[in-house]
C-alpha cells in the first residue's frame, strides 16, 4: 500500500490541527460546563464562567474589549451576519456597500442576496498583487452607501490590505467598515483599536482550535439586526444555546496564540521563505502570487509554469503531503479560481497554481522533503502533460 | 514498487469491490470519480441514489476510498460528457434512432479520461467495475475482450468500441466474479456500498424516463417533433402519433390504435414525420447496415466472419455472418430473422465469449 514515510501538512490556511491543550480544555468544558450558561442556577454559572473566560482570551488577542465579541458558529456567520445585520439595520439610512471581487465567498454570496434585496453592491479590483488602494475605495463612496466590507488578508494568494487606511476613510465619509480577518487572526498582531474597524470576523479552526465556532466583533455602540432568533444569548443579539465547548477550545487556542504568535509567525515565515527559494533555484519556472512582503506569514501562492497545479496537488497527497489549489472545495471538483483571475492570472496560469499554507507544526526537515517531492513531480509532469489547459 | 492503478469509482458496490481486490492483488488503487453532469439539471425524481454521478454517489465514492484508505479524486468531465454524449443522445432521438449513450461514454469518454489521469499519476493500469474479463495469450499477443464469468452480468456489451491500446492498461477485477459473490464480498468487507441499489438506466436520466428528458431538454421540441401520423405497412393511417420520439422500434403498448392482432412500431421515420405499426412478423427482419464499426480481435483477418451477434443489451444473440462492404460501412445477415433491429443500438460480434467487435445499426431507410 501507499502508506507513506512521513506525513506533512502543508494547508493551514484551511484549517489547522487541533492543539493538544485545546483538546484537554474541550473535554473538561464538556465534563464540567455541560450545564446551560443560561440557567441561573450552579450548573448554569459553571457553564458561564467558562465561555465568559473565553470571551476575553478571544477579545484580548485582537485588542478588544469582551462585551464586543459575539460567538457565531463559525467565520461564515460572522460575514453573513456583519452585512445581513448591518445592512437590515441601516437599510433607511442608504442602500449601496462596497466590497472587493477578491472577497471570501461567504461575503460575496451575502452580497447576492442583499442584491436581491434591492442594495447595489460595488466589487472594488485589486492590483496585480492583490492589494485594493485607498483612493479607488474612496471614489466609489456616495451618500447612500451604509457599509464598507474589504478582508484584511487574502487566504488564497496571501495579501494583507491596508485596513487602517480604508477604515480611515470610512470614518470621514461616516460608513461603517467591516473587516474578515479569519486568515490574519492569530498570525499577525491584530489591534482592533488601532485599525479602527466596526466590526470584524473570526474564526477558531484557522489557529489550532476546533471548526464549528467563530466570532463577530461589533464595536461598542454600532447597532446590528439579527440573522439568529431565539433566546438572549450573546447580549440579545444571537438567539440559541451557546456552543461552550466549542467557545471553550477556541479561548484556549485564542490564549495560546498570544504566546506563541511572534516565534511562531517567524519561524513559519523563515520556511516559506526558505522553501519559495529552494523551489527557485532547483525546479525554475515558479513565481509568487500576493504582494510581495505585506502576506500573511508561512503562506505562499505558487504558480508552476507549464504544469497542471491539481496533478501536481493529487500526486503530492499519494506521497502523503497535504497542500491546495486556489480554495479548497466542498465536492473535490477544482474549478479556475476567481481570486487568481482577479490578480491578472490568465487560464494556464491560473490551472497552474498552488497553495502551501505553513503551521507551528512544520519544521525545516519538511521543507527539504516537500522540494524534493515537488521536483520530482514538477520534472514529470512538465514532460507528460504539455496540453493541459485544454480541460 | 507495487503496480499503480487508476481505479474508476461510481458509489456502486461494483466499483468499491473491484478496488478491495486490486487492493488485495498488491496493487497502490488511486480512486478516481467523473462528474459526468450536473445533477441539478437532470430533472424528474432525484429520489433515487442507484445512479451513478448522482451527488449522493461521488459522496458514497469518497466514503469508500476512505474506509478502504486509498486516495480519492473527484474530476469534473461534463463539458465532454456534454458534448460526446448528451448532445448525441438528443439529436440521435431526434432522427429517430434509440441511441445507447453507455456505449459512447466508454468509447469516448470514460478511458480516454482514466487514461490521462493515469499519465498524471505515473499509474501502469486503468480499471472499472465492469463485468468483463481480458485476457492474453501470452505477454507479446493482443488483449481480448471476453466476457464476465456471470453471463447474467456481462457488460461487454457497452464495451465494444474500446481500443486495442486502451484495453492492454485495463483491469476487470470482476470478471471472474458473480453478482452475488460481489456482493457477499462487500459485505464481508463490510463496505459502505454494500447496499447500494443496482442500476440499470442511463446515468444522466436517473428516473429512466427518456420521454421525459427529451421533452425537457430539447429546445422547441415541440416544433421539431410534432404530432403525426400512424401508418401501417401499406402506408394507410390508422392514428395520430404524439411525436415520434415518444416511440420506440418494437413497441407495442400505448400506440392508441386497434387493430385486429397485435401491432408493433416496426419502423420511425423523422423525415416523414410517421411512425410505421405493423405485425409480429413485420418487426422481424434478417439484414441491416452499420456504422462506426470497431474491431477489437484484429487477428482475424478478411473482411468477412461468422459470428454470433446480439444486438440489445440482454440479448442472447443469433447466428450471423458480418462483413465489410466499405471502409466505414459493414453488414450483417442474420441465419434466421430477428425481433425488433432497432437503430442508433449496437450490434457487437460475438465468437463464443469472446467480443471480436460491434458497431451503431444504421437506420433502414
Amino acid at each position: 500500500m501507499m502508506k507513506p514515510n512521513k506525513h506533512i501538512y502543508l494547508d493551514h490556511s484551511a484549517t489547522t490541527p487541533v492543539d493538544a491543550e485545546v483538546i484537554a480544555a474541550m473535554s473538561h468544558a464538556m465534563s464540567e460546563g455541560w450545564g446551560n450558561p443560561s440557567s441561573t442556577h450552579a450548573d448554569g454559572r459553571n457553564a458561564k464562567f467558562l465561555i465568559e473566560e473565553a470571551r476575553e482570551r478571544v477579545a484580548g488577542l485582537m485588542n478588544s474589549s469582551p462585551d464586543e465579541i459575539h460567538f457565531t458558529s463559525g467565520g461564515t456567520e460572522a460575514d453573513n451576519w456583519a452585512l445581513i445585520g448591518i445592512a437590515h439595520s441601516l437599510k433607511d439610512k442608504g442602500n449601496h456597500i462596497i466590497t472587493a471581487e477578491t472577497e471570501h465567498p461567504a461575503i460575496l454570496d451575502s452580497c447576492k442576496v442583499l442584491e436581491k434585496e434591492g442594495f447595489k453592491i460595488t466589487y472594488l479590483f485589486t492590483d496585480r498583487n492583490g492589494s485594493i488602494h485607498p483612493h479607488d475605495l474612496e471614489a466609489e463612496i456616495t451618500p447612500e452607501t451604509i457599509l464598507i466590507s474589504l478582508m484584511h488578508s487574502n487566504n488564497e494568494i496571501g495579501t494583507i490590505n491596508l485596513i487602517h487606511k480604508f477604515a480611515g476613510i470610512a470614518k470621514e465619509a461616516g460608513v461603517l467598515i467591516h473587516t474578515d480577518i479569519v486568515q490574519s487572526y492569530g498570525k499577525v498582531p491584530i489591534d482592533l483599536k488601532e485599525l479602527d474597524v466596526d466590526l470584524a470576523s473570526v474564526s477558531s479552526h484557522k489557529i489550532y482550535g476546533p471548526k464549528g465556532i467563530g466570532a463577530l466583533y461589533v464595536r461598542s455602540g454600532v447597532g446590528i439586526d439579527q440573522i439568529m432568533f431565539g433566546g438572549h444569548q450573546e447580549r440579545d443579539r444571537r438567539g440559541g444555546t451557546e456552543n461552550v465547548p466549542g467557545i471553550v477550545g477556541f479561548g484556549k487556542a485564542a490564549a495560546l496564540r498570544a504566546e506563541r504568535l511572534e516565534s511562531d509567525s517567524l519561524s513559519v515565515k523563515n520556511m516559506a521563505k526558505n522553501l519559495f527559494e529552494l523551489l527557485s533555484e532547483k525546479v525554475g519556472g515558479v513565481s509568487l502570487n500576493g504582494h510581495p512582503t505585506h502576506r500573511i506569514p508561512g503562506h505562499l501562492s505558487l504558480t508552476f509554469e507549464g504544469i497542471d497545479g491539481e496533478a501536481l496537488l493529487m500526486n503530492l497527497d499519494t506521497q502523503g503531503i497535504s497542500a491546495s489549489a486556489g480554495a479548497a472545495c466542498s465536492s473535490g471538483a477544482v474549478k479556475i479560481s476567481s481570486v487568481l483571475k482577479a490578480i491578472g492570472l490568465n487560464d494556464e496560469e491560473a490551472i497552474g497554481t498552488v497553495r502551501i499554507t505553513f503551521g507551528r507544526e512544520n519544521n525545516e526537515e519538511d521543507v527539504e522533503l516537500v522540494v524534493q517531492a515537488i521536483k520530482e513531480q514538477v520534472i514529470r509532469l512538465r514532460k507528460t502533460t504539455p496540453q493541459i489547459a485544454a480541460q | 514498487m507495487n503496480k499503480k492503478v487508476i481505479m474508476a469509482l461510481s458509489g456502486g458496490v461494483d466499483s468499491s469491490v473491484a478496488a478491495l481486490i486490486l487492493i488485495e492483488q498488491g496493487y497502490d488503487v488511486i480512486g478516481v470519480t467523473m462528474k459526468n453532469w450536473e445533477f441539478e439539471s437532470a430533472g424528474g425524481n432525484l429520489s433515487s441514489e442507484s445512479s451513478c454521478c448522482s451527488l449522493g454517489s461521488i459522496e458514497n465514492a469518497r466514503m469508500v476510498a476512505a474506509q478502504l484508505e486509498i486516495p480519492h479524486y473527484v474530476f469534473d468531465v461534463s463539458d465532454f460528457f456534454h458534448e460526446k454524449v448528451i448532445d448525441n443522445f438528443k439529436s440521435e432521438y431526434l432522427r429517430g434512432n434509440t441511441p445507447n449513450p453507455c456505449v459512447r461514454c466508454n468509447s469516448l469518454v470514460r478511458w480516454e479520461t482514466l487514461l490521462e489521469k493515469a499519465e498524471v499519476f505515473d499509474a501502469d493500469f486503468v480499471a472499472t467495475g465492469h463485468y468483463a474479463r481480458i485476457h492474453r495469450a501470452d505477454s507479446k499477443s493482443a488483449a481480448e475482450l471476453r466476457m464476465g464469468i456471470d453471463s447474467d452480468k456481462d457488460q461487454t456489451y457497452a464495451l465494444w468500441g474500446l481500443k486495442q491500446s486502451e484495453l492492454e492498461k485495463t483491469l476487470f477485477p470482476l470478471g471472474v466474479l458473480s453478482k452475488p459473490e460481489v456482493r457477499l464480498k462487500a459485505e464481508q468487507a463490510k463496505l459502505r456500498t454494500s447496499k447500494t441499489p443496482e442500476s440499470f438506466e442511463i446515468c444522466f436520466i436517473p428516473d429512466n424516463d427518456y420521454r421525459r428528458y427529451i421533452r425537457e431538454n430539447v429546445e422547441g421540441i415541440e416544433e421539431l417533433v410534432p404530432d403525426g401520423d400512424i401508418l401501417d405497412t401499406e402506408g394507410n393511417v390508422l392514428g395520430i402519433h404524439q411525436g415520434y420520439t415518444n416511440y420506440t422500434i418494437g413497441q407495442r403498448k400505448g400506440l392508441g390504435i386497434a387493430l385486429g392482432e397485435p401491432a408493433y412500431v416496426t419502423e420511425i421515420n423523422s423525415i416523414d414525420n410517421t411512425i410505421r405499426v405493423g405485425s409480429k412478423e413485420e418487426l422481424m427482419s434478417t439484414e441491416f447496415s452499420l456504422a462506426d464499426v470497431n474491431i477489437i480481435d484484429n487477428t482475424r483477418d478478411g473482411d468477412k466472419f461468422n459470428a454470433n451477434v446480439k444486438i440489445r443489451y440482454h440479448d442472447k444473440g443469433n447466428e450471423a455472418m458480418v462483413r465489410k462492404k466499405s471502409d466505414g460501412e459493414w453488414s450483417v445477415e442474420f441465419k434466421s430473422p430477428v425481433e425488433a433491429v432497432t437503430p442508433g443500438q449496437s450490434a457487437v460480434f460475438y465468437d463464443s465469449d469472446r467480443l471480436i467487435g460491434g458497431g451503431v445499426i444504421n437506420a433502414t431507410q
